[in-house]
């Protein structure tokens, strides 16, 4: 084995700054790129040369001199869908990695708290109750964040001790309720009648629900939550050693796992809420980016987050083109691409 | 002063408590043990020393102020602690995971700079790890993480190191290394703290050391103090053999083999010195007597053997005639027993008490023999007085054995 000296190691130090530049160089293109693909692509497809033309007239604020029916369909129909799958691409895989960390586990998921199947029920009762109109057309989302921070906040009620919360409690309360909750939707779901049809599409998760004003209360849920929890990166990297150590090492664990729960759970209810539960994105993107940044939370979060938001983007460019008429939800595309690969990590874990 | 203190803590832990009325200080510049059998509360009183277990009762001061009136953060500039092995499944690299023994120094989001990393890498070379720098902590050796995880504490820069059980899991060498580590640091003027299963460690490296029981402290100070044989008798209910090493240190050996039914828990008093008494002391004790002996001066090495197999004893000071007082507790140690034994040793003034003793109590009806190996003739050296005190003891019906063996074979027909 090759010896290490002190100046090597003081030489090859890449500071924070430097690897969230390195990360940010790779990734951020690559995010645009499937941004560009997305609103390309569809029913009609555009050409690139078309796309970048508008957008730039976009933003000199002059004429693209494009048919107006083109200039709609890039900016009202895909570029609000392309923004939307970014945002919650982006903010399933920062909560799912964020959760990883907390829960000190690597196979740990953001509907693991039950905040999906809160989510789930909230919006099973909006749409059988037909509320979609309510709240400025935002009845369904609504009632969907509530009710899935209730079954954060049921779940965290009945895992603590004391003002303390033990990890296994938190885990295994999540999934009761949870189950407590898919057990609730299925009651709905049995006496919904007509409605049945859309519970089972929300449920499955689409991101046909744009617009720009709920991308607008989507992003603005997702990123000042996800700033919240970058702010404790580096406290979960500490965690990640167990609690005691990171006790012992001056994090105030206790407070830090209650922030990271309340701050988790905003993130993931912002990503379902518009657009019902998407799986695996946030189990598996996480995972993706540790493999090419490492475990540090303060460069993994900000990578996963920009890979989550690239490859929803894709997969649902996947899901609306697949087929000549119609579209899959955007959840079986995930679920079919996500459920292989998390396979093979499990197998290559095994291995390794 | 001391830097860390435990006063009279109780300590609950999964609502039991598991330590009473615990009193236990560290200072600068002092290597001390924690030793005790498992479920003593060893860990539990790590636990409640590094800020993660409050005390039911009593104090933790740290410095003079209560601990857990501290922020976590000032805690951890000044005590790092060593626990148990980090949870796998994150691929943290070495030098990423002593890295973050800074965090107590750093901002919130845990810069590092080039003063960091110097720290850092020193620590790493304290502790033998700095070629591990880049190795994932979840695939090096047991050794090798346990040296990880110090370099991490180091690189805290604790005044205080609290550590659980450091030498567990490794390979002799690796825990004779640990062990002079802790002690390089120690003469560096950290003060250090650690749990430790093997007490032959604890006795050969601390300078205290505190032994638990049942969630009691036992004993505590020196290793020569704490680790005797009636202590762990008590603490672990066997019997050891505590000797004294070349370093003046107790070590402990083997105990001997169980007692077999022969004695059954009789008493024999064994009146013996220079070495005269030894073998029967092991005798007697694998037999399953009790064994009590007197009265020998200090350092003889009757005395010795029977201090390292932990028996009663009746002691005089070293080289000197036994004195009226040690003669009157000789009296009712020998007068108690169900037997006594006077083994074959030279008499001179100083000791000829010894053959009152013996006189006492055969006059008030108890079994004594005598080992005539050699003839006392040859061993008489008071001008005949012990001679006399021979002839009566015979007369008070004291029996002579001809041998060992024999002396065992009558001591099994005792009532």
């Amino acid at each position: 084995m090759a010896a290490v000296t002190r100046e090597q190691v003081l030489a090859s130090h890449r500071s924070l700054a430097s690897r969230l530049a390195r990360m940010g160089a790779v990734l951020v293109p690559l995010v645009l790129a499937s941004a560009l693909v997305g609103v390309a692509t569809g029913a009609e497809h555009i050409p690139t040369s078309q796309v970048l033309r508008s957008l730039l007239a976009r933003l000199r604020g002059g004429e693209s001199g494009l048919p107006w029916e083109t200039d709609y369909i890039l900016w009202q129909v895909r570029g609000s869908r392309v923004v939307l799958a970014a945002v919650v691409g982006m903010a399933l895989s920062v909560a799912g990695g964020t959760f990883q960390g907390l829960l000190m586990n690597p196979l740990a998921d953001p509907y693991l708290i039950g905040v999906s199947a809160g989510a789930g029920a909230g919006a099973a009762f909006a749409l059988m109750r037909h509320l979609d109109y309510w709240a400025w057309g935002f009845g369904v989302p609504m009632f969907a964040f509530a009710g899935a921070l209730l079954t954060v906040a049921a779940v965290y009620a009945l895992s603590q001790r004391g003002g303390r919360v033990s990890v296994e409690g938190f885990i295994l309360a999540g999934v009761v309720v949870g189950s407590f909750m898919w057990a609730l939707v299925t009651i709905l779901m049995s006496v919904a009648g007509k409605d049945l049809g859309t519970i089972v599409f929300w449920l499955m998760g689409r991101l046909d629900v744009g617009e720009w004003r709920g991308v607008g209360v989507v992003a603005a849920l997702a990123f000042p939550t996800a700033a919240g929890i970058y702010l404790y990166a580096h406290q979960l990297n500490l965690l990640t050693l167990g609690e005691e150590a990171a006790r012992q090492s001056g994090v105030e664990v206790e407070r830090l796992k209650v922030r990271i729960i309340v701050l988790g759970s905003l993130l993931t209810a912002a990503a379902v809420c518009l657009t019902g539960i998407i799986g695996f994105v946030g189990l598996v993107i996480p995972h993706i980016a540790r493999r090419l940044v490492g475990p540090d939370h303060r460069v993994l979060l900000p990578a996963a987050g920009l890979i989550g938001a690239g490859f929803l983007v894709l997969a649902d460019t996947v899901a609306r083109s697949a087929f000549a008429v119609g579209e899959l939800p955007v959840g079986v595309i995930t679920a079919l691409l996500g459920a292989p690969f998390f396979c093979y990590l499990l197998r290559a874990r095994a291995r390794g | 002063m001391a830097l860390l203190a435990a006063e009279q803590v109780t300590l609950s832990y999964l609502g039991t408590t598991a330590a009473w009325d615990l009193s236990l200080a560290v200072a600068s510049g002092e290597l001390v043990g924690v030793v005790g059998p498992n479920g003593s509360g060893k860990s539990t009183l790590l636990r409640a020393l590094s800020r993660v277990l409050p005390p039911q009762g009593g104090q933790v001061l740290l410095d003079g102020q209560d601990l857990y009136r501290l922020h976590a953060r000032q805690v951890a500039r000044q005590v790092a602690v060593v626990g148990q092995e980090p949870p796998a499944g994150f691929d943290w690299s070495v030098l990423e995971v002593v890295l973050m023994g800074r965090s107590p120094h750093l901002g919130r989001f845990g810069q590092e700079h080039r003063r960091d990393l110097e720290i850092a890498c020193q620590a790493l070379e304290l502790t033998s790890a700095l070629h591990l720098a880049y190795r994932p902590l979840s695939e090096i050796s047991g050794g090798e993480r346990q040296r990880a995880l110090v370099a991490r504490a180091l690189a805290q820069q604790p005044a205080l190191l609290l550590l659980d059980e450091p030498t567990a899991h490794l390979d002799l060498n690796h825990q004779l290394e640990m062990m002079s580590l802790l002690v390089r640091l120690r003469d560096q003027g950290l003060g250090v703290l650690a749990v430790l299963h093997d007490l032959n460690l604890a006795a050969a490296y601390c300078d205290r050391v505190a032994l638990l029981h049942a969630g009691r402290l036992l004993a505590q100070g020196t290793p020569a103090q704490v680790i005797t044989a009636a202590h762990v008798r008590r603490a672990y209910s066997m019997e050891v053999l505590v000797k004294q090493g070349p370093t003046g240190r107790p070590y402990l050996t083997s105990a001997p083999p169980a007692p077999s039914p022969a004695g059954g828990g009789r008493w024999v008093h064994l009146i013996c010195g220079a070495g005269t008494g030894e073998p029967l002391m092991r005798a007697l004790l694998a037999a399953g007597y009790r064994v009590s002996a007197g009265v020998l001066n200090v350092e003889d090495s009757d005395q010795v053997a029977a201090q390292a197999l932990g028996l009663e004893r009746v002691e005089e000071a070293p080289f000197s005639p036994i004195s009226e007082e040690a003669h009157a507790r000789h009296l009712a140690l020998a007068g108690a027993a169900d037997a006594v034994v006077v083994t074959a040793v030279p008499y001179g003034h100083g000791n000829l008490r010894n053959l009152e003793a013996a006189l006492a109590a055969a006059g008030a009806g108890r079994p004594v023999y005598l080992l005539d190996q050699p003839a006392l003739a040859e061993r008489d050296f008071t001008g005949g007085k012990a001679a006399a005190l021979h002839q009566q003891l015979l007369a008070a019906g004291a029996r002579v054995a001809e041998s060992e063996a024999a002396l065992l074979a009558q001591l099994e027909c005792l009532p």
